[in-house]
């Protein structure tokens, strides 16, 4: 019976390190596609600086969760989500409009992908 | 699973660690993959198949369910052609079963049992059956448990103490074999008769 109670035990712990990983990472994304949205207002009424530096933000943002990302995210979706960032970061920086518009929805998808892959839903199980 | 080998697993059992195989062998492979999403599932697969042969230790119904029921195939030497079709256990494989346990004739079996694991027992007619020594009235000697008391030069203290002997006993066994020391056996074991199996070290060429 222990043994049971033992292996009970871990699959709550596990289920419970599954919530939180699933919170930490909605909120992750959501903090990030916030100033990623900020960003992309500045930049429609012409304030690249301003939207270039809070661009910059987010990049060292989600660069500083590397331990966090390289641990529980593949590697293909953090490397593509970065892509993504440095793609905006230069198109801002260039004031180029309309590839600021493709790279900011590009940014958001994947950040939006990667927090909806960690969901328990019926189209992740199937 | 404890301590039963491929062959003696159930069914479940089986695929469960097949699918833990499989799931190591992901991040191995792709070093895309962190070695988080190979270990979690791991772990639930193992959490989850101790859960349920614990479970299955307490629930009979339950254990047929999962692991199903023994089948009788041979019943007074009648084969159970039906139970043969429901296991999908052909004649040849049968016969084979039968000739590996060297029986030749069905008809001297009265029961053969087709286990949840693949295995087939048999129980052979009364008649058929070997005799034993209560049956021949034969008095026979109780030898014990046979432990190894020395492996490849070195002495199994806990065995020893198993067998209530200590070293001053395997000295003198060792002695009365013509052994100066333990280093100098290769295996050694004894019985509660104190019958004793002594193999010596052959010397390195």
């Amino acid at each position: 019976m222990r043994k049971e109670l033992a292996a009970l035990a871990i699959l709550a712990i596990l289920f419970t390190g599954s919530v939180i990983n699933i919170r930490y990472m909605d909120e992750l994304s959501e903090s990030l596609i916030t100033e990623v949205e900020c960003a992309r207002s500045l930049a429609g009424t012409g304030d690249y600086d301003r939207s270039e530096a809070i661009i910059k933000d987010a990049i060292n943002c989600w660069n500083s969760h590397d331990g966090y990302t390289h641990i529980f995210i593949r590697h293909p979706e953090i490397d593509s989500a970065t892509d993504a960032f440095y793609e905006l970061y230069d198109s801002v920086s260039e004031h180029d409009d309309s590839r600021a518009q493709g790279a900011f929805e590009k940014v958001e998808a994947h950040l939006s992908s990667i927090a909806s892959m960690e969901h328990i839903t019926v189209g992740s199980i199937l | 699973m404890g301590k039963r080998q491929l062959g003696e697993m159930e069914l479940s059992e089986f695929v469960v660690a097949a699918l833990i195989a499989d799931l190591a062998s992901h991040p191995l492979q792709d070093i895309g993959i962190p070695m988080l999403n190979g270990l979690i599932p791991i772990f639930t697969l193992f959490c989850l198949e101790v859960i349920i042969s614990g479970v299955t230790m307490k629930s009979i119904k339950l254990r047929g369910l999962l692991y199903g029921k023994p089948s009788i195939i041979i019943n007074h030497g009648k084969i159970n052609q039906e139970e043969m079709k429901k296991n999908r256990f052909t004649a040849d494989e049968l016969t084979e079963e039968l000739r590996t346990q060297s029986v030749m004739d069905i008809s001297t079996i009265e029961y053969a049992i087709l286990e949840t694991n693949g295995q087939l027992n048999i129980v052979l007619t009364p008649g058929n059956r070997p005799v034993t020594a209560a049956q021949m009235n034969v008095q026979t000697e109780d030898t014990g448990y046979t432990a190894i008391v020395v492996s490849d030069g070195r002495v199994l203290r806990s065995n020893l103490r198993l067998m209530g002997r200590d070293e001053n006993w395997l000295k003198k066994q060792l002695k009365s074999a013509g052994i100066d020391k333990p280093g100098d056996v290769f295996l050694m074991m004894a019985n509660g008769a104190d019958h004793i199996y002594v193999a010596r070290k052959e010397k390195q060429k």
